[in-house]
């Protein structure tokens, strides 16, 4: 029988049943992705020299088996992390880093999330900014400090920061800075002691002063709680706005990915500094 | 031939170390070409290529001159290309580890190696097909078609792999085409041939006939045609278009009829032979790996449905699933293999004590590996379900399993070098060594 002689193993299943998925699996859906163009006013950049150097690095380290580059149309997902990638917005990466397995969290709208700052001192130091991490250190991407980084760990950020720019979603800011009424309780207080000591020691420390181990590779340093002039007020409205706005201009991002009784509860902790001096 | 054997156990040694270290972050902290980001590739590759690869060259190549009774046309370009492949494979890794990874997972080696893989490749293809092609028989047996399609699948599958998704296809379209090549490589290589080592194997290690030939064509055939079909499943729900999607969907879901049927003639061969896996390691190694086999082709469809991807994509599970077929089932295949062969080849006779250490170790600590991993997914699914809760939750609750795994991954490194220094060191050397195995091939 023809299948079991030479002639049809090699050359229909061998050579001819690997050029049909060739074809109709890969061809075509090249075809069509590469004529789906972005929406008007959106446009897909190119990468600069450096930022086309950071991504080597990014490739270089194997950033992409613990990060993924796409946020998947499912509403957990969405909520998470923001707006479910389109196919245009990854025109210009070649080759792709999607990724397949997610350690780290999905890096699709990285980009402006966080500031340079952040970004140096995580890199430098994982666990120092983020508890528990389990992100090695890129220590070699630095000149001793995190301070410091070198050429690569400015790539590296650089990099970082054009994750998503293609795409970036139109913050409706009144949804996150909405403050509710806050009624500062003994519970909202020790609630929010917990909640910090997750998201913001690292900074601005244990005890609020300013002197977290992260703080060393920031600049501007990170706030003083008990003495220094908070720069968008000190009242627990305030402070609870800061946290869904974060601090241009400061390695302070925003919260808003904490749901708003998190963020409550947080201000009160942090205001508590104030009042115990 | 020996030579490749020799080396793929240095690289199995390799690759479980590896993956040992790989479990402790801050391991090697500081030192640039030994974080995880570096050795994963030295992992995936070393057994893909070192371990995996080794074996199915060094059985192709027998199981070729036996089945067409003839020998091997230009048997010396065969045997060149072995020791070079493992220096291709070599540099290959360590061009990883200081950082001239490709960037594609399974496709890291950079393009010089690349160069190199191919021409070891295909010093082997051309001696391998030109027999088959020129020993005039009415039809093939089984084994024969699954290691002439694989070359071939292989050869057009490597190069294709390495070259598009590296300089034409960007973003998604990238992305569909290194899962096809990803899953080509499971799929189209070590598939058909530990499928083919172990149709060749059975008959021989039960001492019967494979039950039925047309289920042996249905299997073949069915993954010849099915198999390249489904690779889109790797990112389901991704920007590849929806209909490719489905499309792979479908595909996979077919692939439980074909590996169904190839296992149906396993386990029919095996009756009135089960008695013997007691006293038959190899036959016990492939039997395992044929339970293992269903298990993971069950799942495999499985998960290719969204709504198991939803949850279950990105996660742990995925890894389990990922060593259940490349450990649980073509490892062991191959470990049937070596048992079943060296011997004969080698004329040393191995020690029955330390291959059973080496068969318990492995299949205890891959069995507690496997469950730890996946109860570790599906926590990381189901914690990433919930908006709400902080990413590093998802980390804080895989830690003890991450733990469990490592004991587990050290019972199974603790197998493999017994299973080295069995091979190595124990028994007698009655005739001579390398040389009268060639003239034996």
């Amino acid at each position: 029988m023809f299948f079991e002689r030479f002639k049809g193993v090699f050359f229909v299943a061998g050579i001819l049943f690997f050029a049909i998925p060739f074809v109709f699996m890969v061809m075509l859906p090249t075809r069509q992705l590469a004529s789906k163009k972005p929406p008007s006013g959106k446009l897909v950049s190119a990468y600069s020299p450096v930022e086309q150097k950071g991504r080597q690095i990014y490739i270089r380290e194997g950033c992409m088996y613990c990060h993924s580059q796409f946020v998947r149309p499912v509403d957990f997902e969405t909520a998470r992390y923001g707006k479910a990638s389109q196919s245009w917005e990854h025109l210009n990466d070649l080759p792709h880093l999607y990724g397949t397995r997610r350690i780290g969290p999905d890096l699709a709208r990285e980009s402006q999330k966080r500031t340079d700052d952040w970004h140096y001192a995580h890199l430098y130091g994982p666990s120092n900014v983020v508890k528990d991490s389990v992100m090695p250190a890129f220590s070699w991407l630095f000149e001793g400090s995190a301070a410091k980084p070198n050429e690569e760990g400015k790539a590296l950020v650089a990099y970082l920061q054009t994750l998503g720019r293609n795409n970036m979603e139109e913050k409706s800011e009144s949804a996150v800075t909405e403050t509710g009424e806050i009624v500062i309780t003994p519970e909202l207080t020790a609630r929010g002691k917990t909640l910090y000591e997750t998201n913001c020691v690292s900074c601005h420390g244990e005890k609020g002063d300013g002197k977290g181990p992260a703080a060393a590779a920031l600049t501007p340093k990170p706030r003083n709680f008990i003495e220094e002039k908070f720069k968008y007020g000190d009242d627990v409205q305030s402070i609870f706005k800061t946290l869904a706005k974060g601090s241009p201009g400061t390695a302070m991002p925003s919260f808003a990915q904490l749901p708003s009784d998190d963020r409550r509860a947080l201000a009160a902790y942090v205001r508590s500094f104030r009042e115990a001096k | 031939m020996l030579l490749s054997i020799v080396w793929l156990v240095i690289s199995v040694s390799v690759g479980f170390i590896i993956s040992l270290q790989m479990t402790n972050p801050s391991l090697f902290a500081g030192i640039s070409f030994l974080h995880f980001g570096r050795l994963r590739p030295v992992h995936v590759n070393g057994v893909a290529f070192g371990w995996l690869t080794n074996v199915f060259f060094g059985m192709s190549l027998y199981m070729t001159q036996r089945l067409c009774r003839k020998p091997l046309i230009a048997f010396s370009l065969a045997q060149t290309a072995l020791p070079l492949w493992n220096i291709t494979v070599a540099l290959g890794v360590l061009s990883v580890m200081f950082g001239q990874s490709q960037g594609l997972e399974l496709a890291e080696f950079p393009l010089w190696v690349d160069a190199l893989v191919v021409v070891c490749f295909l010093m082997l293809f051309i001696p391998v097909i030109a027999t088959v092609a020129t020993a005039m028989q009415p039809k093939l047996y089984v084994a024969q078609w699954y290691i002439v399609a694989a070359y071939i699948w292989t050869a057009l599958n490597y190069v294709m792999g390495n070259t598009l998704p590296l300089w034409a296809l960007p973003g998604a379209a990238g992305a569909n085409i290194h899962s096809t090549y990803l899953h080509d490589v499971v799929g189209l290589w070590v598939t058909p041939m530990g499928v083919a080592a172990m149709y060749y194997l059975l008959p021989l290690v039960t001492k019967k006939p494979i039950f039925s030939h047309k289920l042996s064509l249905i299997g073949f055939w069915g993954l010849a045609f099915f198999y390249p079909l489904n690779t889109a499943h790797h990112y389901l729900l991704s920007p590849i278009p929806t209909w490719v999607q489905v499309f792979a969907i479908t595909a996979s879901f077919t692939l439980i009829a074909v590996v169904y049927s190839v296992m149906h003639n396993f386990f029919a061969t095996m009756s009135g032979k089960w008695g013997e896996i007691a006293d038959s390691i190899p036959l016990r190694f492939l039997l395992f790996g044929s339970i293992f086999y269903i298990i993971t082709c069950t799942q495999g469809p499985m998960h290719a449905q969204v709504f198991m991807q939803r949850v279950i994509h990105f996660t742990d599970w995925v890894i389990a699933h990922a060593h259940l077929a490349l450990l649980g089932v073509f490892s062991y295949w191959n470990f049937a293999a070596i048992y079943y062969f060296w011997e004969k080849w080698t004329g040393r006779s191995l020690k029955k004590n330390l291959s059973e250490w080496h068969f318990w170790l492995t299949t205890l600590g891959f069995t507690i590996y496997f469950l730890s991993l996946t109860a570790a997914g599906l926590l990381q699914g189901f914690f990433w379900k919930n908006p709400s809760v902080d990413f590093m939750e998802s980390v804080r609750v895989s830690i003890p399993f991450w733990w469990v795994r490592s004991f587990s991954g050290l019972m199974i490194v603790i197998g493999q070098f017994i299973f080295a220094y069995n091979l190595f060191f124990s028994g007698a050397q009655p005739h001579g060594e390398v040389k009268t195995v060639h003239t034996e091939a």
